[in-house]
């Protein structure tokens, strides 16, 4: 078995920082091959699935990226988890395709905030059967035993010392931990850490030091904002965490990105969901059918929603590689960026604008489902003012961008 | 997964209404079961069958296209749920439920009457129908006959069920009787409010409690009808299952023989085996799709709860013999990692539940058509319960010449205990 990086445009990016695309080849034989385009992104999962998409269901979604990440902690029931004993690889036991190709990381990157420790000998985590230690050397049994095609080694990470920090300045010290894994680089620290524009900075920083023939991938970033600003580095895979934080809030992708369904102005049926979109959702159901399950917290309703997100993502990535095979990428960006308010996290925030692509931190924060039917939980996901101020605040922000679409920049 | 030899039978009875084609196509010749073909506006189904139930015009996360794979032919919609949302209007507007949906195969509706009665409890029947509070302003409404039509031909589903008087099956005496008369005249309210008899079928309702007189009757009075199919409702309570056999096998040797029979609220294996074998075409249960949200599969032996412990290092399938896409996929020990932790783990479940009834009831059909039905009775029996069976199985069988008691070909007999229900097999 085999990686192999190819870069379009090798000379230029091997000389500075910059974005540039390429095609990650991994061949188990000479006969079975995957490739994938980058930029390009890894499926986020949940204990192996796409988060609400069971298999029949994921192949509704067409041309999707062949590639998925799977996070041990999801399978950390017990000390040693159940899954380390099966004998056909974590392919099989997660049903997915031989056609994938499959990264094992250890940790979930949507979760930000986590109690248990890690220490010189083992990464402590949080599961509901209590803290659960990984070794170095169980993580490497474990990855002997689950044969997955790319892993990410284990890393310490930096967390924010109290949650008042998350709206001060972050005292966290910036220590990034890189694991080249195989020539690979993990960036980032799942998620935690920094904020992004100083993130950004130190991206910069670890680059300059590594090889750039190899392919990078930054865990945990996947908001649209800031994977140009990252692929403006040079950065090649993300994943899709983002489009699931959507699905979470209740909302669909639209051209501008922002449509909350559960607001009433769903309820029209003339039209399909949104006009133009091709996904299996929108070509099944009125938006006020998606609606209606939203309203009654049907399970459905994330179903739907999330095929539509995942199609969408899945096209903003075949339009930054077309921009960026067409030469127009920084043009582009550079105006999307610029509509969205969002440029580099802080100097956003300074200037008292909300970041338009707020969804990875709001699933932080709620992490409950709007299909959630237990009264207490719903209770806690602020059902009812909190909720209906999110929505507003996207919808004032979509009337603010007015015409200026998402889409419009992308796709036309 | 159609029965091949269906479609070529001859049918023995058929019985034609503008909006439905009954054809009883095999009939046990040792037991009144029977195996039929069903003409729907939307499909064609094939009885015995079961309908799982979609409250809000959904099934637990997966789509009408799954449900179409797992060949599932009518499914249900709870007509209260639906008329308070999305409401009357946006059907009207949508072309009904089944576009709403999207689900081109067969729907059914009830009349909204139970679930009114039983999730609100300031409900007060009376003759002009039920009266109750709305649980939003709290104001005085009235859901009638005329009105519960009404809301179903808005649905538009391809069988709706008059509104009748519900009676707990524990309550006696005169009230019964009442709620037995009053249902009648309810659905000749009904059938005269009906407004699109050619595209949709109205089922009356076989009442009576546990009173064998008052189900004769109201059996009797309903087959004048001349309705398209039956219903038997009121049953399926918290009564005996020793009582509630009896009051199917008499309503169903009162009812029609080539008209279609309904058994409500109706779901487990062995009631589906055995109320099969008194005659019954059709049921419907909450119970497969609502136990999956709770990590529990169906299984041939009973029930398997997922969420235990001992399956996390399990690498079998949940059922060897289901060829549904979760057993054919995943091992119990994955389902186990996802079961009530994740939707999908649900979507599995489920998936393999609505397989599971599906599969058994394709079982079923064969065994009619192949005219082995008591075999296959006697099989699925042993398989379900061992040497020692609830007494309500025995007696209900022993009615149509399965006598379980006596030793068959394979040595197998049984002991009748009188518990209603039994978790694991005994052997
Ligand atoms: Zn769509
Ligand atoms: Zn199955």
């Amino acid at each position: 078995m085999s990686l192999r990086f190819e870069l379009s445009m090798a000379a230029e990016a091997a000389s500075r920082h910059g974005p540039r695309t390429g095609t990650l080849h991994l061949e188990r034989s000479p006969t079975d091959t995957i490739s994938i385009a980058t930029p390009g992104f890894l499926k986020y999962t949940r204990r192996g699935l796409q988060p609400h998409m069971v298999r029949e269901v994921e192949r509704e979604v067409t041309a999707l990226s062949a590639a998925s990440r799977v996070q041990l902690e999801d399978f950390l029931e017990r000390d040693f988890p159940a899954v380390g004993k099966y004998s056909e690889g974590l392919h099989r036991f997660v049903h997915m395709d031989r056609s994938e190709l499959l990264l094992l990381d250890a940790l979930d990157p949507t979760v930000t905030r986590r109690t248990a420790k890690a220490t010189n000998k083992f990464l402590g985590v949080d599961s509901e059967g209590g803290t659960k230690r990984v070794t170095p050397e169980m993580f490497v049994k474990l990855v002997n035993q689950l044969k997955p095609d790319v892993y990410v080694a284990l890393a310490d990470y930096v967390e924010e010392p109290e949650p008042s920090a998350t709206k001060g300045k972050r005292i966290a010290k910036s220590v990034e931990r890189i694991g080249p894994v195989a020539g690979r680089l993990r960036e980032g620290d799942h998620g935690l850490g920094p904020p992004f524009g100083e993130k950004l900075a130190l991206v910069r920083h670890s680059l300059a030091t590594l090889e750039p023939a190899k392919p990078r991938y930054m865990v945990g970033v996947s908001s649209p904002d800031q994977v140009l600003q990252a692929i403006r580095l040079g950065i090649d895979v993300f994943d899709s965490s983002y489009p699931y934080a959507v699905t979470e809030q209740g909302f669909a992708s639209t051209a501008a990105r922002t449509s909350t369904c559960g607001s009433s102005r769903c309820l029209t049926i003339s039209a399909r969901w949104w006009t133009g979109c091709t996904c299996f959702a929108c070509r099944s159901h009125h938006r006020a059918y998606v609606h209606h399950l939203l309203m009654t917290k049907e399970m459905l309703a994330t179903v739907l929603l999330q095929i539509h997100n995942m199609h969408c993502y899945n096209r903003f990535f075949e339009a930054v590689r077309q921009s960026l095979a067409s030469g127009d990428f920084e043009q582009c960006a550079e105006k999307f960026l610029d509509h969205y308010g969002c440029m580099a996290g802080e100097a956003a925030g300074a200037k008292g604008v909300k970041r338009a692509f707020d969804e990875l931190e709001l699933l932080a924060s709620q992490a409950n489902s709007p299909t959630t039917k237990d009264p207490a939980q719903a209770a806690q996901r602020g059902d009812c003012q909190c909720r209906r101020l999110i929505f507003e605040l996207v919808l004032a922000r979509a009337a603010l961008c007015g015409g200026h679409y998402f889409m419009e920049l992308w796709y036309f | 997964m159609t029965i091949s030899s269906f479609d070529s039978l001859t049918p023995i009875e058929t019985s034609t209404s503008p909006a439905l084609k009954f054809e009883v196509l095999a009939k046990c010749s040792t037991t009144k079961a029977r195996a039929s073909k069903m003409t729907l506006p939307h499909y064609t189904a094939h009885t015995p069958m079961f309908m799982p139930v979609g409250t809000m015009g959904t099934m637990k996360g997966v789509t009408t296209k799954q449900l179409e794979a797992l060949d599932c032919h009518v499914i249900l919609g709870n007509t209260y749920h639906l008329g308070s949302r999305p409401g009357a209007e946006l059907l009207d507007k949508a072309g009904g439920l089944h576009k709403f949906m999207n689900w081109n195969r067969g729907l059914l509706t009830d009349s909204g009457g139970f679930q009114m009665v039983s999730l609100l409890k300031l409900a007060n029947i009376t003759e002009e129908g039920v009266e109750f509070e709305n649980p939003h302003d709290g104001k005085k409404m009235m859901l009638t006959p005329e009105m519960s039509i009404g809301l179903q031909n808005s649905i538009g589903a391809d069988i709706m069920m008059q509104l009748d008087d519900v009676v707990s099956s524990l309550t006696t005496g005169a009230r019964v009787e009442e709620a037995m008369w009053r249902s009648i005249r309810w659905l000749d309210r009904g059938m005269a409010a009906h407004k699109r008899p050619n595209e949709q079928n109205l089922f009356p309702i076989v009442q009576g409690g546990l009173d064998p007189n008052l189900r004769t009757i109201s059996a009797q009075e309903l087959s004048k009808r001349d309705a398209p199919g039956y219903a038997i409702g009121g049953l399926s309570g918290g009564e005996a299952k020793d009582s509630f056999w009896r009051m199917v096998t008499l309503s169903t040797d009162v009812l029609p023989t080539c008209k279609p029979r309904y058994c409500m609220g109706v779901g487990y294996a062995e009631d589906l085996v055995v109320c099969s074998a008194l005659g019954v075409d059709m049921y419907d249960c909450v119970f497969p799709t609502r136990t999956a949200r709770f990590g529990n599969a169906l299984v041939r032996t009973g029930s398997m709860s997922l969420r235990q412990g001992k399956y996390s290092d399990d690498f079998r399938p949940i059922d060897e013999d289901c060829d549904c896409p979760t057993c054919k996929n995943y091992t119990r020990a994955y389902i186990h990692t996802v079961a009530t932790k994740e939707t999908t783990g649900c979507h599995l479940i489920t998936i393999h539940n609505i397989a599971f009834q599906m599969r058994l009831m394709r079982d079923i059909r064969q065994a009619i058509v192949d005219d082995r039905y008591p075999q296959f009775v006697r099989s699925f029996i042993r398989r379900r319960f061992g040497k020692t069976v609830p007494a309500w199985v025995v007696n209900a069988l022993k009615s149509v010449n399965i006598d379980l008691t006596v030793a068959d070909e394979d040595g197998y007999s049984a002991k009748p205990i009188s518990e209603d229900f039994q978790r694991e097999p005994n052997n």
